[in-house]
């Protein structure tokens, strides 16, 4: 005779199904961390086929080297500009497909090209744009007398908000999608209070508009966060960190550590700091969305409480 | 001889407790309805009857047998809900042929079923289509279609008619009482409208905060109500409750309060010395008062304070204290009798339509009367 | 509510400019790839002599070409065979997994859940980069580099997380008393999981298969790392190597218009499955039941 409660089943239940998927991810994942911890703290010669254990020592080195430095320096710089890029595009996108006009959901479907088309595919379209040479900006400017012939667009100084312009293209569509599904549920009949209350477009977008979708913004907020902070393919197939090391992101130097220098030791103490300094944006946010709001939810939705065994009649 | 029966059922939460230690007896081909207001726990106990939840104590059986960690799929209970919860990718006929495929019923048999019950229901015309297609109405039908086909030990509803409009309501009311006929099986049924529990339950069991007040028949439960929750909650317009003393005036009884003092009949009179209570409740139906003298005399400055004509009857509420939230008393007389509001009235009450009830809230009874 | 003849004027622009932003980098691109077969020696802003689909038939091995270019672009084919190879598997098994676990996240609850809900959401912050190393010398030892399986592993790990967060949102959004009535009807937990829950879940597990698809067919990293130079390269890397931007890797250049034809044809099953998406993924969010239930 069973005595488990029906609650109790339902929790195996649950339990048992996700074990497999559990388990897979587990060791997918935790497996080559933990190899990857081992060889960040060993220094390994493949010449000389040996390996010595050296504490911390790759962490010392890089956390004083200043290529590395300015390496994650050009990466809270690369995400800050993604990130802000993101909300205003994504946004303004958003804002705009919310208004009813003709050929609305012809526009809705094609915002989402750019997040649909690989990072390789963003940046071949943004080069043939920028390309000194053959580029079509150079090509539309040149003759308006407003850029030399093979004027050079990605330079030193440029070559890392290039690179953010591209991500932003790529990124925003999806902040788009989000923030539009949140404006479409805001009432309209706030918008028509905040008419009669003599509001103009302005007004009513900081005083209706936006406190509707604060949880929205924070939840792009930290999705971009986190995907342009370990980013990689756009800059790597755009500019490769060049030129020179101008738009060197602390990633695209762990690849040099791991295939131009062969230093896996150091590229593997790289990652772990990139994942610390990962954790540590994302606990940030965590830690100020948690104190201005209450009831931020990013997983699932409320319902799932009532899955157990229905509410008090 | 199928019964549902439950013991010592209790359901707690980690903050509250829905359902307080039930003991309720179904019995066969019975049509039972709880009734209650919102959070009274009376979908909960549905919910433990139907196998979504288990008591956190007590048992349920089913016609002898243990169920409450049965889970519902083992249970063979219908449910009726009250979102109507039919599959929105079936079409109707496969919506109810969904029960009998997953029992694996052969298809010849499956579709004889089917199409009979879809019958019953009145739906024949619409198997092919999909829920999306049909109105409210006719997808709680089809629910009560996919109820129908099968044989269960009871059928279940959560209040099925709550989210359709007043005229379906009375219809659908009496298409379930006619379907219960049909099938002569067990019905436990769970609402928060009275009229629905009057007109179809055999018994009804009234619950509040988790407890059952009173388990008896419609009747009963109108016309002797064991306190004042079942007295309150029953009957619309509900029955005027007024609180205040007891008092013993030269060998009769009185009551006064709030405005207003009568003196209690004879059998109620006795009972209420019997019981010696001084703070009770009295209670009057509307139906139960009259402007014409006859009967229980209730004393005070009435006055008429609203007068609500229905065509067929007139409600006219009388005010026996001054201020911004008087104690009203609501009459009930026929459409032809003429009130003006301010005018001055006395109310008389029937003897025997009179109820007064202890400061718990229990009825007490008049002499003489169980 | 009307519009003011200003308001109006002022939507179209913005309709306007969300438009050219979206579209120029593409349509530079296409641009290129529709002129004659060449290097765009006089850049991309011109009429050309001629108009066409030359750069893509060429690629498709269709129409004669130069020697020069020939070889280089057989690579460009693989590479889609390839990544369909990758993609698809790991967009149907990763699917499949990511039901069964938001499901299960967002409908039951159980011991360690948050836990477990916050290892899950962890594991997309990690950089790629930061396992490659572990996962290649993994591979490597398992003799595994360079197959189709080892992609397939790769991307099911990054892939996994992000749809069982996405279909754990969609699964709890579903109605509780449809869920009842299956179980009522006589179906175990399984059973209503099959028969009920996935079916009216369809659409957020199309949206879950379509954003599997593309991370795996998009990805440059790992496809560069475990298949490049390889026969089972992927379509990424193989872009990637012909790119005439790129400095050489030994490789001869296609050429720009026919790169930039490669570069389109390799957007058409993206292009494809977003504006599929499109209709998706709106109602992940708003959360949009199939059909009203009980009005």
């Amino acid at each position: 005779m069973k005595t488990r409660t029906l609650a109790q089943a339902d929790a195996s239940f649950a339990i048992r199904i996700i074990l497999a998927v559990i388990l897979f991810n587990a060791i997918i994942i935790a497996l080559p961390l933990f190899y990857a911890a081992w060889i960040s703290v060993h220094d390994r010669d493949v010449i000389l086929r040996t390996e010595e254990f050296i504490g911390a020592e790759h962490y010392r080195r890089l956390l004083t080297n200043p290529e590395a430095i300015n390496a994650m320096i050009a990466s809270l710089k690369f995400t800050l500009v993604a990130v802000v890029g993101s909300l205003i595009v994504g946004l303004g996108m958003a804002l705009v497909l919310n208004e009813d006009f003709p050929g609305r959901s012809f526009l809705r479907a094609a915002i989402l090209i750019p997040w649909a088309v690989s990072e390789v595919v963003t940046a071949t379209a943004w080069i043939f744009m920028l390309n000194p040479t053959f580029g079509a900006l150079t090509g539309v400017l040149h003759p308006l007398g407003l850029a030399s012939e093979n004027q050079v667009w990605i330079n030193e100084t440029t070559a890392l908000y290039w690179v953010a312009a591209a991500y932003v293209w790529h990124v925003a569509p999806l902040g788009a999608f989000f923030f539009l599904a949140a404006l479409q549920t805001i009432p309209d009949g706030l918008y028509q209070a905040a008419r009669l209350d003599q509001a103009n477009v302005f007004k009513r977008f900081l005083h209706v508009t936006l406190p509707q979708i604060r949880s929205t913004v924070m939840v792009v907020l930290v999705v971009v966060t986190v995907e342009a902070f370990r980013s990689f393919d756009l800059l790597f197939a755009m500019t490769r960190g060049g030129p020179g090391t101008a738009s060197q992101i602390f990633p695209m130097l762990i690849f040099r550590y791991t295939f131009e220098f062969s230093r896996y030791g150091l590229a593997a103490a790289a990652s772990f700091i990139l994942v610390g300094v990962g954790v540590i944006v994302t606990t940030l946010y965590f830690v100020i969305l948690m104190r201005r709001r209450r009831t931020v939810r990013i997983d699932a939705p409320a319902a799932a409480k009532l899955a157990d065994g229905g509410a008090a009649a | 001889m199928t019964a549902v029966v439950l013991k010592s059922v209790v359901r707690r939460y980690r903050d509250a407790v829905a359902v307080e230690s039930l003991d309720l007896e179904i019995r066969d081909k019975e049509f039972v309805v709880l009734l209650g207001p919102s959070g009274c726990g009376k979908t909960t106990t549905l919910n433990m009857i139907a196998g979504m939840d288990s008591p956190s104590s007590g048992q349920i059986y089913f016609d002898d047998r243990p169920v409450e960690n049965v889970p519902p799929e083992k249970r063979n209970v219908a449910m009726v809900f009250q979102s109507i919860a039919l599959y929105p990718h079936k079409t109707v006929y496969e919506n109810i042929a969904f029960p009998l495929r997953m029992a694996r019923v052969p298809s010849v048999e499956l579709d004889r079923r089917v199409r009979s019950a879809a019958g019953l229901m009145r739906i024949d015309e619409f198997l092919n289509r999909k829920p999306n297609e049909l109105s409210g109405g006719q997808r709680q039908r089809v629910a009560l279609g996919r109820a129908a086909v099968r044989n269960p030990v009871a059928f279940l509803f959560d209040e099925p008619l709550s989210a359709l409009d007043a005229k379906l309501r009375t219809e659908m009311r009496v298409e379930i009482k006619k379907l219960h006929e049909r099938l002569q099986s067990t019905f436990i049924y769970v609402t928060h409208d009275q009229v629905e529990a009057l007109t179809m339950a055999d018994r009804i069991a009234v619950m509040d905060s988790g407890r059952l007040m009173q388990y008896a028949p419609p009747d009963e439960i109108y016309r002797r109500p064991a306190n004042v929750t079942v007295a309150r909650f029953v009957g619309s317009p509900a029955m005027n409750l007024i609180a205040g003393r007891i008092s013993d005036e030269a060998g009769a009884l009185r009551f006064s309060g709030a405005g207003i003092t009568l003196t209690l009949p004879g059998a109620l009179a006795a009972a209420a010395r019997n019981a010696r209570q001084a703070d009770v409740t009295f209670g009057v139906r509307p139906e139960a008062l009259s402007a014409e003298p006859g009967g229980v005399a209730i004393e005070g400055a009435g006055k008429v304070y609203a007068i609500e004509p229905l065509g067929s009857d007139q409600f006219v509420d009388v005010s026996f204290t001054a201020g911004d939230a008087p104690q009203l008393i609501k009459m009930r007389t026929r459409p032809n009798v003429r009130f003006r509001v301010g005018e001055q009235v006395t109310l008389f009450a029937v003897p025997e339509e009179t109820y007064l009830f202890a400061a718990d809230g229990r009825r007490i009874y008049p002499e003489g009367v169980a | 509510m009307k519009k003011s003849s200003v308001e109006r004027a002022t939507l179209w622009i913005c309709v306007a400019l969300v438009a050219a932003w979206t579209f120029i980098p593409l349509l530079v691109m296409f641009w290129a790839s529709m002129m004659p077969i060449g290097d765009l020696v006089n850049g991309i802003v011109q009429w050309p002599k001629s108009f066409g689909f030359a750069n893509y038939l060429a690629i498709l091995g269709i129409a004669n070409i130069d020697e020069i270019f020939g070889g280089r672009a057989e690579s460009i084919g693989r590479g889609f065979i390839n990544s369909a190879i990758v993609a698809i598997p790991v967009a149907a098994i990763g699917t499949a997994m990511a039901v069964v676990g938001g499901y299960a996240f967002g409908r039951y609850r159980f011991p360690f859940k948050g836990t477990l809900l916050f290892v899950l959401l962890s594991i997309r912050v990690l950089p790629p980069i930061a396992i490659l190393i572990p996962y290649f010398v993994i591979l490597s030892s398992l003799r595994l580099v360079g197959t189709h399986f080892s992609l397939i592993i790769t991307y099911l790990t990054a892939v996994v997380p992000l749809l069982t967060w996405v279909l754990m949102g969609y699964f709890a959004s579903l109605p509780i008393e449809t869920e009842r009535a299956a179980r009522i009807d006589g179906c175990s937990r399984l059973k209503a999981l099959w028969h009920i829950m996935i079916p009216m879940a369809a659409p957020g597990i199309a949206a879950a298969f379509i954003i599997a698809f593309l991370t795996a067919w998009n990805e440059l990293l790992f496809g560069l790392i475990l298949t490049g130079g390889t026969s089972n390269q992927t379509l990424s890397p193989a872009l990637l190597a012909l790119s005439p931007t790129m400095p050489s890797t030994g490789t001869a250049n296609l050429g720009l218009t026919m790169f930039a034809a490669a570069s389109v044809m390799s957007a058409i099953p993206p292009l494809f499955f977003a504006i599929l998406a499109q209709r998706y993924i709106t109602r992940l969010n708003v959360a949009d039941p199939v059909t009203t239930q009980g009005d």
